[in-house]
């Protein structure tokens, strides 16, 4: 049975009477990548600024590694990056990293911070005063910030934001090596679904402060299915030639004349079907159901678009 | 609290606090003596008065009047005749605390704490050590003037020394934590530098007592750090004033403490 490192229950935020978290219940499994998903406003950044203890929940209770937060060694173990990184302008990189080694503790702040600094691909950077960082670089920082300590849960507020394509892909390895290597269970808000999609175990889709669904990602594969996609002029006789034909029952008319057909139809056969009923044909292909339609759906945004 | 306070003093130090207070301390009382010097010499007045600026006599007999202070005279009265001490203190204890909430640097180190008060507990006794250094660097200052200033020497014993650091120590350490407590009120930085201007210039003060005066209430005004400050701290140790001193330095600085923990307990620090 895989050990819950954070859990909530009931959990609210009201600012000025307005719900901005609603009695969100939450379980994050350790090792797992939980990706953390909602709309401008959903309450995803709110979410991680109670469970960091900077922000007092108007109600409910969390749990990190089995405590109440209230308990100081659980704190210890966790690493945050919530919205914009938090630097002093004026220190350099390096410097402001001293600090946050020094709140710590560490024994080794030197090794430490140089270790955090090559991870993130910052050690170049690292003499440079935080108020002449590219906005890049300040992400870059904020995640060397929160990987101080070796924690093992991290709570990342869109890290992704603002890097590079290549900067993408260090953080999606970083990420991997740290859940592979040292077992770090990762929270992770971001609105690159295309991206999380390549390394989540899980997900948590957040709507209005509330969760709709938390889905494993094997789940979530199981659940978008293939398809074939039909383009034709008269859909209707169409289905109509598949369903006498061919038996099929699990298709679906679009408007603009596509035709989706689920299952393990063969494309030859269905092609063989409809020239038999001498339906004509525009297109046909095998798709696969986006994850990313998926997620829209359920995050709310069709139907209020 | 012990690597909160040492993360403090890294800071104090990284971003140049440690130094650069103290070093305007010095400075400030290095030209105060300059000038006062310049504008009081009579070789300098009776140019200025071959040139046709009007000097008085008064303005002669402002030299004699320096030559009688002691340079314990000449400190305390630069660093309490017109509250300039509070105003330094205060100026740099405000930058400092508010640094913490301006750029969200609190949300990197309030995630590893369950409550406040080691935070401000350590932030206070860096405060403490920012205190001490600008008010080491401002007495060193003056005595390094002993061998070629124009007054007449130190002046008072090591007592009134001693009891003039203590004091300025104390009622200094108390306002940079009540600065610390504005800082975390009102967590921008232009508007806490505006008050902690206003607030030292006495502008509360001024007005508490008048209004306490017009509502025929006792003048509990002259309890403030301020009124204490402009009017019990003397160049002469008196065990009275130096009591009322202690007194008032402690009492402000516990209620400050206390108000800034509880600030920072209530309101969201993200
Ligand atoms: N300090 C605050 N005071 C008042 N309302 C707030 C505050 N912080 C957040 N809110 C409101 O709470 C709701 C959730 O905000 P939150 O920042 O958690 O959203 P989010 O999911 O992180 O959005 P985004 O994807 O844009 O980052 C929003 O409606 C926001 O306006
Ligand atoms: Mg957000």
């Amino acid at each position: 049975m895989p050990q819950t490192i954070l859990r909530t229950a009931g959990l609210c935020k009201n600012y000025r009477g307005r719900p901005a978290v609603d009695h969100l219940d939450m379980q994050v499994e350790k090792g797992a990548i939980y990706g953390f998903i909602g709309r401008n406003g959903a309450g995803k950044s709110t979410t991680f600024k109670m469970l960091a203890g900077l922000a007092r929940p108007s109600a409910g209770q969390i749990e990190l590694f089995g405590q109440p937060l209230t308990e100081a060694a659980a704190r210890r173990r966790l690493g945050v990056l919530i919205e914009d990184t938090g630097a002093y302008p004026g220190l350099s990189v390096q410097e402001n990293c001293r600090l946050k080694a020094a709140a710590l503790g560490l024994e080794d702040e030197k090794t430490a911070v140089q270790r955090v600094l090559e991870e993130v691909g910052l050690q170049d950077s690292a003499r440079k005063a935080c108020k002449q960082l590219s906005m890049g670089q300040r992400r870059r920082l904020g995640l060397a910030l929160a990987l101080l300590g070796s924690p093992d849960l991290l709570l990342l507020d869109e890290p992704t934001n603002g890097l590079d394509p290549e900067g993408i892909r260090e953080v999606r390895s970083l990420l991997l090596r740290l859940q592979a290597e040292r077992g770090v269970t990762i929270v992770i808000s971001s609105h690159l679904l295309g991206e999380l999609e390549k390394i989540a175990t899980c997900y948590g889709i957040l709507r209005a402060g509330h969760m709709v669904q938390q889905i494993t990602a094997a789940e979530l594969d199981a659940r978008c299915r293939d398809y074939i996609a039909l383009q034709t002029s008269e859909p209707h006789r169409a289905a109509a030639a598949l369903e006498e034909t061919l038996k099929l029952r699990d298709y679906e008319v679009l408007p603009g004349g596509e035709v989706h057909i689920f299952g393990t139809a063969d494309p030859a056969a269905v092609t063989a079907a409809l020239a038999g009923a001498g339906v004509p044909v525009q297109g046909i292909g095998a798709h696969r159901q986006e994850l990313e339609e998926y997620f829209l759906a359920l995050m709310g945004v069709e139907e209020d678009a | 609290m012990l690597e909160l306070f040492r993360m403090d003093m890294r800071r104090l130090w990284a971003a140049k606090y440690l130094w650069v207070m103290p070093l305007c301390a010095a400075g400030l009382l290095w030209g105060l003596y300059a000038l006062l010097d310049l504008t009081s010499d009579p070789e300098m007045l009776r140019a200025m008065a071959g040139q046709g600026a009007e000097i008085t006599a008064e303005d002669y007999a402002a030299r004699q009047a320096l030559a009688d202070m002691t340079l314990l005279g000449y400190l305390h009265q630069a660093m309490f005749g017109g509250n300039m001490w509070l105003l330094g203190v205060g100026l740099g204890a405000g930058a400092f605390c508010v640094e913490d909430h301006t750029h969200g640097a609190l949300k990197n180190f309030l995630p590893l704490l369950s409550r406040r008060w080691p935070y401000a507990a350590a932030r206070a006794f860096a405060l403490l050590a920012l205190t001490a250094a600008m008010l080491t660097a401002a007495f060193a200052a003056v005595l390094m003037l002993a061998p070629v200033s124009m007054f007449d020497g130190l002046g008072g014993a090591p007592l009134d020394w001693l009891a003039l650091y203590v004091s300025a120590l104390l009622l200094g350490w108390a306002y940079a934590l009540g600065c610390a407590l504005l800082a975390d009120l009102v967590r921008g930085e232009g508007w806490t530098m505006v008050l902690v201007l206003v607030f030292s210039l006495g502008v509360p003060v001024t007005l508490l007592s008048a209004a306490l005066e017009w509502l025929h209430l006792p003048p509990l005004a002259d309890y403030t750090l301020f009124a204490t400050a402009y009017t019990c701290v003397e160049p002469l140790f008196e065990p009275a004033a130096a009591l009322r001193v202690a007194l008032t330095g402690l009492c402000w600085g516990a209620v400050y403490m206390a108000g800034s923990i509880a600030v920072l307990e209530r309101r969201d620090a993200a």
